[in-house]
C-alpha cells in the first residue's frame, strides 16, 4: 500500500467543513449511544463511580480545611470549583479521549487504520472523535454539580465578563487536552504499547484535584508551562471567581495554540509516513 | 509445598522480569503519596497540622510508599480475565489450588521490588533531613508482622472481588471503587490522625487501614503498646475473615464455572 497521505487531503478548511464536523460528531454520539443502550449496567456502575471518585476529592478537601481557612490562598467553597472541573475533564478524558486513543492503537497495531484514512474526513478529526464512552459522561455532570455547589456555597453569581473570560479558559482547556492526548495517541505509530505513556500522563493529572497554588514554587512552573494542568483545572476556577485577569487568558490561548499546533503536525507527520501493517 | 513453592516461584520470577520495563513506568505513575505530601508540607508551612509537622509528613509519605511497594496486588484483574476467557480452565486441572500460582507471581514481584526500587526509598526515608522512625525491637517487630498482614488482607479482599467476576462483568468496576476507599480511608490522602472529628471514631474499624496505615503508623512509632497490640488483633481479625469469604466464594464459584461448561 501507498504511503496514505498520497491520495488522502484531509479537507482542513472551507465553509462545509464546521457544518460537517458538527453533523458527524452528532452521528457518532449516536451510534455510541446506541452501542451502549446494550450495557445499561454500565451506566449504574458509571454513576457510582463518579460519585465515589468525588467523594474522595471532597473528603481530601474536607481534611484540608479541617485545619486551615484557606489552602494555597483558596477557600473550601473556592476549591470546590478546582474539582469540580478535574472531575468535568476527567469525564471528557474517559468519555472521548480515551476510548478513541485505545481503538487508533489497536487499529495501527492490526492494521485496519487503513480503513480510517480512506474515509473522506479528516483522519485526525475520525480518529479522536469516533468513539464515545457515554456513560462516563457521568463525570461530566457530577462535575458540573459540585461547581454549582461551590457557586451556592460562595452565593456568587458570577459577572458577566468573568463568564467570558471562563469561557475562554474553558475552550483553551480543552484544546490543551485534546492536543497532549492526541500527541500520546499519535506515538503508538512507532511503539507497540502506550499505555505506560498514557498511565504517567494521568498520574500528573491528579494533581489538578487541587489548587495549583498549594504546590511549591518549582512544581507550579511546571504545572503551568510543561505539562499544563493549571490551565485545565486552576484557572477555568480562578476565571469564575473573577481572579484570572485577559493576560493569563492571552497566556492560555497561546499555549492551547501551540500545543495544537504541535500535536496537529506530529499526526499528520506520523500518518504520512504510517505504511500499513499488511504491506 | 515447599518445593511446589519454590517452582511456582521460579516460573513467575521469569514471568516478573520479563515485564520489568512496563514496571518502571507504573511504579514511576505511584506518586499520589508524593502530591498529597507536597500539598501537606505547604500546610506545615505555617505551623504543625494536628500532631504532624513537615518532618513527620516526609517521614509519613516515605513510609507510606514503602509499605504501598511491599503490598502491591493486581489479582482482580488476572482473575477477572482468566474467568472471562476460560483461562481457569487448565488451571483447574492441576494438583494445585490456583491461588497458590497467584500468591507465588505476588511474591515474585516482591523480591524483584525488594532488590530494584525499596532500597532507594529505604534510602530516602534515612538520608533525607528531619524524618525520624521507631527503631525499638518492639516497633521493628510490630511493623514487620503488620506489613505482612496489610498485604494479606489486601491480597485476600482483592481475591474476593476478582472471584465475583464468576457471576458479574462488573468486578473491575468494584476492584476501583475498592481501591478508592483505600486511598481515602487507608491513609494516603490523610495520615488517619488528622481526619476530621466524627470520621475518626469509625475508620479503625473498617478493613482500609490495616492494609496500609497500620505498619506505617507503627513504624512511626504513634502506637502505644495497648494500642498496638489491639490494632494487630483487629488486622489479623480482618486476615481471617476474607479468607473465610475466598474460601466460601471459591467452592461456590467453581461449581458455576463448571455448570456453565466453560
Amino acid at each position: 500500500m501507498k504511503a496514505a497521505g498520497e491520495y488522502h487531503r484531509p479537507p482542513h478548511r472551507g465553509g462545509t467543513g464546521f457544518s460537517k464536523s458538527v453533523r458527524l460528531v452528532g452521528i457518532f454520539f449516536k451510534n455510541s449511544l446506541l452501542v451502549e443502550m446494550e450495557y445499561r449496567a454500565n451506566f449504574a456502575a458509571s454513576v457510582l463511580m463518579s460519585v465515589f471518585w468525588t467523594a474522595f476529592a471532597l473528603l481530601g478537601l474536607q481534611i484540608f480545611f479541617h485545619h486551615r481557612d484557606f489552602v494555597g490562598g483558596w477557600s473550601y467553597h473556592e476549591a470546590l470549583l478546582v474539582v469540580g472541573f478535574y472531575t468535568l475533564f476527567n469525564g471528557l478524558i474517559e468519555a472521548v479521549l480515551q476510548p478513541n486513543l485505545v481503538r487508533v492503537v489497536e487499529q495501527v497495531r492490526l492494521g485496519t487504520f487503513d480503513f480510517v484514512l480512506v474515509k473522506p474526513v479528516n483522519s485526525q478529526f475520525m480518529a479522536t472523535f469516533r468513539n464515545l464512552a457515554v456513560w462516563r459522561l457521568a463525570d461530566v455532570l457530577v462535575g458540573i454539580a459540585v461547581c454549582l455547589y461551590g457557586l451556592v456555597g460562595l452565593r456568587l453569581v458570577p459577572r458577566a465578563p468573568d463568564v467570558a473570560l471562563f469561557a475562554l479558559f474553558l475552550l483553551n482547556g480543552s484544546v490543551i487536552l485534546y492536543s497532549i492526548w492526541l500527541a500520546m495517541m499519535t506515538t503508538c505509530f512507532w511503539f507497540v504499547r502506550i499505555d505506560n505513556i498514557t498511565e504517567l500522563f494521568l498520574a500528573v493529572y491528579e494533581t489538578g484535584r487541587f489548587p495549583v497554588t498549594v504546590y511549591p514554587e518549582w512544581m507550579r512552573g511546571l504545572l503551568t508551562f510543561v505539562v499544563p494542568v493549571a490551565f485545565i483545572t486552576t484557572f477555568p476556577a480562578a476565571a469564575v471567581l473573577g481572579r484570572a485577569g485577559w493576560l493569563l487568558a492571552f497566556v492560555s490561548t497561546v499555549i492551547a495554540a501551540v500545543f495544537f499546533g504541535l500535536s496537529a503536525w506530529l499526526w499528520r507527520y506520523a500518518v504520512r509516513h504510517y505504511s500499513s501493517a499488511s504491506s | 509445598m515447599v518445593r511446589k513453592y519454590l517452582a511456582l516461584f521460579r516460573a513467575n520470577w521469569e514471568l516478573i522480569l520479563e515485564y520489568r520495563a512496563g514496571m518502571v513506568i507504573w511504579i514511576l505513575a505511584n506518586i499520589l503519596p508524593l502530591v498529597m505530601m507536597t500539598v501537606w508540607l505547604s500546610l506545615a508551612r505555617s505551623g504543625p497540622v494536628g500532631s504532624y509537622g513537615a518532618g513527620d509528613f516526609v517521614s509519613y509519605y516515605l513510609a507510606i510508599l514503602l509499605v504501598r511497594q511491599l503490598t502491591t496486588v493486581w489479582v482482580a484483574w488476572d482473575l477477572d480475565r482468566e474467568i472471562r476467557l476460560g483461562e481457569l480452565s487448565p488451571k483447574l486441572l492441576r494438583p494445585i489450588n490456583p491461588i497458590h500460582d497467584h500468591i507465588a507471581l505476588n511474591l515474585a514481584d516482591k523480591v524483584f521490588r525488594i532488590l530494584t526500587v525499596v532500597p532507594l526509598i529505604a534510602a530516602a526515608a534515612l538520608l533525607v533531613p528531619g524524618t525520624r522512625y521507631a527503631t525499638e525491637p518492639v516497633h521493628l517487630a510490630g511493623f514487620g508482622i503488620s506489613l505482612a498482614g496489610a498485604w494479606a488482607v489486601r491480597f485476600l479482599s482483592q481475591y474476593c472481588i476478582g472471584l465475583l467476576s464468576f457471576w458479574i462483568t462488573q468486578s473491575l468496576a468494584l476492584n476501583e471503587m475498592w481501591y478508592a476507599g483505600l486511598l481515602m480511608l487507608g491513609g494516603v490522602i490523610a495520615p488517619l490522625d488528622l481526619f476530621p472529628p466524627g470520621v475518626k471514631e469509625w475508620v479503625p474499624l473498617l478493613p482500609f487501614r490495616y492494609m496500609l496505615s497500620l505498619p506505617v503508623e507503627i513504624l512511626l512509632g504513634r502506637l502505644g503498646s495497648d494500642a498496638l497490640c489491639r490494632s494487630l488483633i483487629i488486622q489479623a481479625a480482618w486476615v481471617i475473615a476474607w479468607w473465610g469469604l475466598y474460601k466460601v466464594l471459591w467452592k461456590k464459584g467453581v461449581r458455576r464455572y463448571g455448570a456453565v461448561g466453560a
